[in-house]
């Protein structure tokens, strides 16, 4: 059923409205901040946005819930194929919803972290925007609005990595990032021309209706691999991902927390919608198997070298990607809903891993495993918050990562696809590995080389509330399984009624 | 200079490798042109009888149908001006 | 060999061209001018299968190279920013002399 309704269809999406028009005003508060001296107006304006956000968040999914199934189509002026439109539907609210809540927490909890921090203006006017992008690449219709926002998101976190400018490692990590998501945004845009070519059109539903179902031929095949390069860049599947270990740990610590939670879910995001809708499972699925294998057992076993503790989650952040490949290759609706639960649940569970990094590279300024021994017996809110989240993310029962693993590994067995189920399950022992490492190293007796206190209370508090939602999720999973299941299924078995909300008007 | 020679030979044989592949995919199978535009699918196509104004033409397509992602573009040049101000300006010391 | 193959050819070499600049080059600057001859292989992708009937002009393909060209001068002119950061504060723009950040 399509329906235009009062919240969406006026100009923009409503959330995507707030967010830009938070991240257009914010910097003129900015200067009015300076002018008048309230010294707090930046921060609260943001934290406000982004609460905005996550209630029209609400609403929208409200709205969608009326009638299952239901797609909701905006464009500004003009009608598709012709004009860019946004194609709300429930998968795209799932993922719209993810980045509003992590965004939301990671605000709140930069208000305390950043706050001995110049340019604090540009800092939450970029949050904002790359919030805004990563919507719009969540609700995008058409192919070319989704570059836009692609863009939008691209460009506000190259400067939020090197955002720190004073030290050499921030500009060395953000110009690397810089070439290589440039070099995928360049091979999207050419995967954008052969789509063009061969089919005449570039709104999503038209695309469906259009190339789907075709054998493959060569030149078929070439912009599956395009677009392969051009998505998995930005979501660091393993040939393209060696910006991620520098990029990750040299941001600030809310933005590392982002970054590895929920941008490079959206560019997997944005893999999935393109070629569930352009090919048919049997042309991708070895492919997108190969990618899940090498993927998880490269990070993980690059994860084990490693020392620094924030290039460790980052490495441990490529191999979570690779599990999402594996419900991604199935090619089924159950495996699908696993990897979208995982997205959920990978950026409750890395976001928190990171921000509880921040907390002790806040205390102490030191990032070394092996020189912080004994860390958590000064910090105990802390290191409680850190081994919940690795626990979670290692596939401990009692938290949601064990859930969302059980989902994909048992759709993998079940999409005749053994060889990637023994894969998973044999690299989630060899993460625990390098997780338990790091606990033992924390808990033990401190060899009295340094001494912290606990972090400030704004900041454990964002903490222990994503810990309790972890072990929440974790024990109680059903609205979140069912969140995800009807996502899911609007590229499976409702792919017919995406594409007829826009052929059929 | 024993490492840079041997970048220069890898990295010029995996392109020539791939510069050959691409025009062996492009001389042997045809690029399918609009093969697989559905029928009935609106589409304006402007004739080129008067070349001078095909420019201004497509500049009011441009306008009438693609407003949505112009005025998105518009929010991208705003990121673009916000970062460039936020690497240049003087702030933020030693710590 | 229809009129469309030179075209396709030159889009081809005008990728490994830039693909080679960014492997090879270990100036700041040079990397962007690769990065750009990257993108502009794209658009010439674009132009060329907007010609698609003899005779006629397909408008959406030339505005989309408008909008394209908009979007990747952002992605380099906040490259150049943070190459002119590089510069002003440690004095050179190797990407390789100072490379501190290993496995």
């Amino acid at each position: 059923m399509v329906m235009t309704s009062p919240l969406s269809a006026s100009f923009l999406p409503l959330p995507l409205a707030v967010l830009l028009l938070g991240g257009g005003t914010l910097p003129l508060i900015g200067l009015l901040a300076e002018k008048t001296g309230l010294r707090r107006l930046r921060e609260l304006w943001a934290i406000a946005f982004s609460a905005l956000n996550l209630i029209s968040i609400y609403l929208l999914y409200q709205e969608l819930r009326a009638s299952p199934g239901r797609v909701i189509v905006s464009s500004l002026l003009g009608s598709p194929p012709l004009a860019g439109c946004f194609e709300i539907d429930v998968l795209g609210v799932y993922m719209a919803g993810c980045v509003a809540l992590l965004g939301f927490l990671a605000v709140v909890y930069s208000y305390r972290y950043m706050e001995e921090e110049s340019r604090l203006t540009e800092f939450y006017t970029l949050v904002l925007l790359m919030m805004a992008g990563m919507t719009g690449v969540a609700l995008a219709g058409d192919f070319f609005t989704l570059f836009v926002f692609w863009e939008m998101m691209g460009v506000s976190s190259y400067v939020l990595v090197a955002f720190l400018k004073y030290r050499w490692g921030p500009i060395e990590a953000g110009f690397k990032y810089l070439i290589m998501s440039a070099t995928g945004s360049a091979f999207l845009l050419l995967s954008m021309s052969l789509i063009y070519g061969m089919s005449g059109t570039l709104n999503f539903a038209y695309l469906s209706a259009s190339l789907r179902g075709v054998e493959p031929s060569p030149w078929l095949l070439l912009l599956l691999a395009t677009l392969i390069v051009g998505f998995g860049v930005k979501s660091a599947i393993v040939p393209f991902h060696t910006w991620l270990p520098d990029a990750h740990p040299e941001a600030p610590g809310p933005i590392s927390a982002l970054l590895s939670g929920i941008v490079i879910e959206t560019g997997l995001y944005a893999l999935m919608r393109v070629t569930y809708l352009t090919f048919t499972p049997s042309v991708y699925r070895s492919v997108f198997a190969a990618l899940a294998v090498i993927t998880m057992t490269v990070a993980n076993i690059m994860a084990l070298l490693q020392n620094d503790l924030k290039r460790l989650l980052a490495y441990s952040s490529i191999s979570q990607i690779g599990y999402m490949l594996i419900g991604l290759s199935t090619g089924t609706a159950y495996g699908l809903m696993g990897s979208l639960l995982h997205i959920l649940n990978h950026s409750l569970m890395k976001g928190l891993a990171f921000l509880a990094a921040g907390n002790i590279t806040h205390q102490t300024g030191m990032r070394d495993i092996e020189k912080l021994r004994g860390v958590g017996r000064m910090m105990p809110y802390t290191m409680l918050c850190l081994s919940i989240s690795l626990l979670g993310l290692g596939g401990v029962p009692a938290t949601n990562g064990f859930i969302s693993k059980f989902i994909l590994f048992s759709s993998a067995i079940g999409a005749g696809m053994p060889i990637l189920a023994v894969a998973g399950v044999l690299n989630s022992a060899l993460s625990m590995a390098y997780y338990l490492r790091v606990i033992k190293n924390f808990i033990s007796t401190p060899e009295g080389e340094f001494e912290a206190e606990e972090a400030p209370i704004l900041m454990v508090a964002v903490n222990i509330l994503m810990a309790l939602l972890i072990i929440l999720l974790g024990l109680w999973p059903q609205p979140a399984i069912r969140y995800a299941d009807a996502a899911s299924k609007m590229l499976v078995e409702g792919l017919g009624r995406y594409v007829q909300a826009v052929v059929g008007r | 200079m024993r490492d840079d020679v041997k970048l220069y030979l890898a990295s010029s044989i995996l392109l020539l490798l791939s510069l050959l592949i691409l025009i062996w995919l492009t001389a042997e199978y045809e690029f399918p042109l609009f093969t697989y535009a559905m029928e009935g699918m609106p589409r304006l196509l402007i004739p080129i009888r008067s070349f001078k104004e095909v420019s201004s033409a497509v500049g009011r397509f441009l306008w009438d149908w693609r407003m949505l992602d112009l005025l998105s573009q518009a929010f991208v040049i705003l990121a673009a001006i916000i970062c460039c101000i936020a690497l240049l300006k003087p702030g933020g010391e030693e710590r | 060999m229809n009129a469309l193959t030179p075209y396709l050819v030159s889009v081809f070499l005008l990728l490994i061209i830039g693909l080679g600049c960014l492997m090879v080059k270990r100036d700041m600057i040079r990397m962007l001018i690769g990065l750009e001859i990257l993108f502009n292989a794209a658009n010439l992708n674009f132009v060329a299968l907007s010609l698609g009937r003899a005779g006629f002009v397909d408008p959406l393909g030339q505005s989309i190279v408008m909008m394209a060209i908009v979007l990747d001068g952002c992605v380099v002119a906040v490259g150049l920013a943070m190459a002119l950061n590089a510069y002003k504060h440690y004095g050179t723009l190797d990407v390789r002399k100072l490379r501190r950040l290993r496995w």
